[in-house]
């Protein structure tokens, strides 16, 4: 009882320093200019209390997080955050861009704890390993075939970073990547470790 | 219900033979050769194909089909208990598990299945892995069961239904099925995996290697304002150098991309369609197979057929007609031609089938059709898929060696029945061994003849495909210089007539072994007093029919394949080492046999005098009447 009250309440903190921080975010000027060390001490304040509070609320609500669906959503969060901030449809506002470009990382990272909590709950390491690699292969191809040289491209957005960078995916691609394939591999063994634990009981 | 049931028995006691009924679990059983069928077929050609190099890395698949089905049969236990949310029993069933604790140490398993419960209606039956063993049943079925197993009037029937169950355990078919099952779904998603990736990887290669082998990083990374000199140079340290380009340019114009995918494509889609076939028609005999082997454990462990045959007839719909009865009547080979196909990818045998089974035990030997179907099919998938581009490089100087060992091995040990209750086993043997040859024979006249179609017709097509089969089966697939035939005409006749010689080799080799394997297992079936024979018989007879493979192995197939493609091979120092060992083999184990035969040969354990002629099932001693291997004949009445 006293565990589940503790929990509910860190919870509770969790979800308050989400909407604090969203006020934050909304409510200071973005520009500081003046004060480095304020904003070096803003900016950390945000990305970590607002990783560290999604970080509580995946793992809070590990249930809906362990099915297919609930992974999946800090993914779009990421793909449609990445668009905003530094893709297609990037936002010219400073603090939109800001709420933006935060949310992007947060949600890189709680791709990685939202693929842990899969993990755990769901043997579906190799599948993610897998499928993933395939995906990989074959959204470089179509890239390649519809946007042209890839690495043209890159040394375009690397010349031009106000310019609408063509490979946008590429970022939110490589993080989703970047998490699976360590955290599958990790997964795989560990469920089949498990396994093995379980039969020779 | 009752009146059904009394209706039924009375149909199967009065066409009941007077002969004695073979006890099928004295001889080879039927779903461990269909499950070991299974697995050699397809994971023998994989880890044939990755014996030597590829151009793709082919181990790791091997690999992956051998560990993932096993990983996935450990794992079975928890996605039952997940999808069907299933628990242990409580305390209000004690009593039924206190039965299946009784009936599994009655029948001798050695670990007791834990019961489980879902909360959905689902039939009683039988899951788990090597070593945790599930009954699942629903908690209202469980209910009614242990109630009725405290009923002195229902108890043999539900305890009929608790032995078929157990006897799933005690055969090991739960295993089988378990891993045959993941190994058919595994390849298939492999495969299926395998050839979306490379595909993908050889289109990109296609798309890109032009571009990319032409970029010069140097002057690339040079155009980035905004990186500093040093993150210039990391960049440049990460991507290759010029001289790696060159390289790279040089082996990539040697390389035909297209070739490397269509050596791709061919690779693995014969697994993907085989796969399909063995899951569709394999997958669903050994089904029903197990079925088979579990009723007749039932009716062995009670002695008697009314329990069981009240269990299926409960299991039956409520509204069961007496034409259905009437149905039991009819042969099975009276059953129209659909129905029979339909048949044959059923899961579950049907009730009249079921009580042929039980009425006539032999019939799960089969009959010749259904052993060469079997038989004749699986060698032509065997076939395939060693002539795949994964495995012909390996397997093309031994074209015969593995069909032939399979075709022999599968029949000899479907002999070993035939021989106890059939009157002549030879009819049954031309006609097996023909229908498999006819098979072999058909597929050569299409292949062939399509190739001199194509000659007459259109030659250029013909050049097209058999470079591309060159290409596909290239030690180096994608390598395209030196391919193709200056006279294709002459390479058609070759082919036909060292392919068309084969079938009559291995018909001859085939016949020839089986002759000596029926004299030999003649003469074992009567080593009367051989000690522990109900134990001991069986073994003798496997070691004896591996021993001949083997020696086939090592000394008829090396020596007629040598005589047909090269016989200068048999001059080779280690072809005449190997042929030297398969002789001295044969002299060894025919020594052994025939020291043994002296022995224990046709004298009667009991009272030792000589008892002439052939054994046949239900064979009595003509000095003392003693049964002759009794273990050999199932003890139930009708």
């Amino acid at each position: 009882m006293k565990k589940s009250n503790f929990s509910l309440w860190l919870s509770r903190l969790a979800w308050g320093i989400l909407c604090l921080d969203v006020l934050l975010i909304f409510a200071v000027p973005t520009d500081m200019s003046n004060t480095l060390l304020l904003t070096i001490a803003y900016v950390g304040w945000l990305i970590l209390s607002l990783i560290t509070a999604s970080t509580w609320l995946i793992v809070r609500y590990r249930c809906f997080f362990s099915c297919w669906l609930g992974w999946s959503i800090p993914i779009i969060v990421l793909v449609f955050s990445n668009m905003l901030s530094l893709g297609i449809l990037r936002v010219r506002q400073s603090n939109l861009s800001l709420f933006f470009l935060l949310l992007t990382v947060v949600s890189g990272w709680s791709i990685g704890v939202a693929t842990v909590v899969f993990l755990w709950h769901k043997d579906k390491g190799l599948r993610l390993m897998g499928w993933g690699s395939v995906m990989i292969i074959w959204v470089f191809l179509f890239a390649w075939r519809f946007q042209g040289n890839l690495f043209e491209l890159w040394i375009f957005s690397l010349n031009n970073p106000n310019a609408v960078v063509p490979l946008w995916w590429v970022n939110p691609m490589m993080c989703v990547f970047g998490w699976i394939f360590p955290l599958g591999l990790i997964g795989f063994i560990a469920h089949t470790v498990r396994l093995i634990a379980i039969e020779l009981q | 219900m009752n009146l059904n049931v009394q209706q039924a028995f009375r149909l199967m006691k009065s066409q009941a033979d007077s002969k004695p009924k073979i006890n099928i679990f004295a001889f080879p059983s039927q779903t461990t050769i269909i499950f070991a069928l299974i697995v050699v077929t397809l994971l023998g050609a994989v880890f044939t194909g990755s014996i030597g190099s590829s151009p793709i890395c082919i181990w790791p698949l091997a690999l992956g089909m051998l560990l993932l089905p096993l990983r996935a049969f450990l794992e079975r236990p928890e996605r039952d208990f997940a999808k069907y949310d299933l628990s242990p029993a409580g305390e209000d069933l004690i009593k039924l598990c206190q039965v299946i604790e009784a009936n599994s140490k009655s029948i001798g398993l050695r670990r007791v299945p834990q019961l489980v419960i879902s909360p959905n209606e689902s039939p009683l039956y039988t899951f788990g892995s090597f070593r945790r063993w599930y009954i699942a049943i629903s908690h209202k079925t469980a209910v009614r069961m242990q109630e009725q197993l405290s009923t002195p009037e229902t108890s043999s029937v539900e305890q009929a239904k608790l032995i078929h169950e157990l006897y799933h355990f005690k055969t090991g078919d739960y295993w089988q099925l378990g891993y045959a099952g993941e190994l058919l779904r595994l390849t298939f998603l492999f495969m299926v995996w395998a050839v979306t990736l490379l595909v993908g990887l050889g289109i990109f290669l296609i798309l890109t290697s032009n571009e990319f082998l032409q970029m010069d990083f140097t002057e690339l990374f040079g155009q980035v304002d905004s990186l500093t000199p040093e993150m210039r140079q990391v960049f440049i340290d990460i991507m290759p150098t010029t001289k790696q380009m060159a390289e790279l340019r040089q082996q990539a114009e040697g390389t035909n991309l297209s070739l490397v995918l269509s050596f791709i494509a061919s690779a693995f889609f014969p697994f993907i369609v085989i796969g399909g076939i063995l899951w569709g028609f394999y997958w669903s005999k050994l089904w029903r197979m197990r079925e088979f082997y579990a009723d007749a454990g039932v009716v062995h462990v009670q002695g008697e057929v009314m329990p069981y045959l009240s269990a299926l007839m409960g299991l039956l719909s409520t509204s069961l007609h007496s034409h259905s009865l009437s149905r039991m009547d009819q042969s099975l080979d009276q059953a129209r031609f659909w129905d029979k196909v339909k048949g044959l990818l059923k899961q579950h045998p049907d009730f009249s089938s079921r009580i042929a089974y039980i009425r006539n035990p032999e019939k799960v030997f089969g009959q010749w059709f259904d052993t060469a179907v079997m038989i004749g099919v699986l060698a032509l998938l065997l076939d395939m898929l060693l002539a795949s581009p994964l495995t012909l490089i390996y397997i093309g100087n031994w074209p015969m060696h593995f069909v032939t060992l399979m075709i022999v091995s599968v029949i000899s040990l479907y002999i070993i029945p035939y021989l106890v209750y059939k009157t002549s086993i030879w009819p049954d043997i031309f006609k097996i061994v023909g229908f498999v040859m006819t098979l072999r024979f058909i597929w050569l006249v299409l292949t062939v003849g399509l190739m001199v179609v194509l000659l007459v017709v259109s030659p250029d097509t013909l050049d097209w495909l058999l470079k591309a089969a060159i290409a596909n089966v290239a030690h180096y697939a994608g390598r395209s210089d030196n391919l193709g035939f200056d006279d294709p005409t002459a390479f058609i006749v070759e082919a036909a007539i060292l392919n068309f010689a084969q079938v009559f080799i291995i018909l001859f080799v085939v016949l020839a072994t089986l002759a000596l394997v029926t004299f030999l297992l003649r003469r074992l079936l009567t080593w009367y007093s051989f000690p522990n024979a109900e134990r001991r018989l069986i073994n003798v007879a496997y070691l004896m029919i591996a021993w001949i493979t083997i020696c086939l192995l090592l000394t008829v197939l090396p020596t007629v394949t040598a005589l047909l493609l090269e016989p200068s091979r048999l001059l080779n120092p280690l072809s005449i080492v190997v042929q030297a060992l398969g002789i001295i083999s044969v002299l060894v184990g025919a020594i052994l046999f025939f020291r043994a035969d002296k022995q224990y040969a046709r004298y009667c354990p009991k009272c030792g005098v000589r008892v002439t002629g052939d054994y046949k099932l239900g064979k009595t001693c003509e000095n003392c009447g003693a049964l002759l291997h009794p273990w050999m004949i199932a003890e139930y009445e009708l």
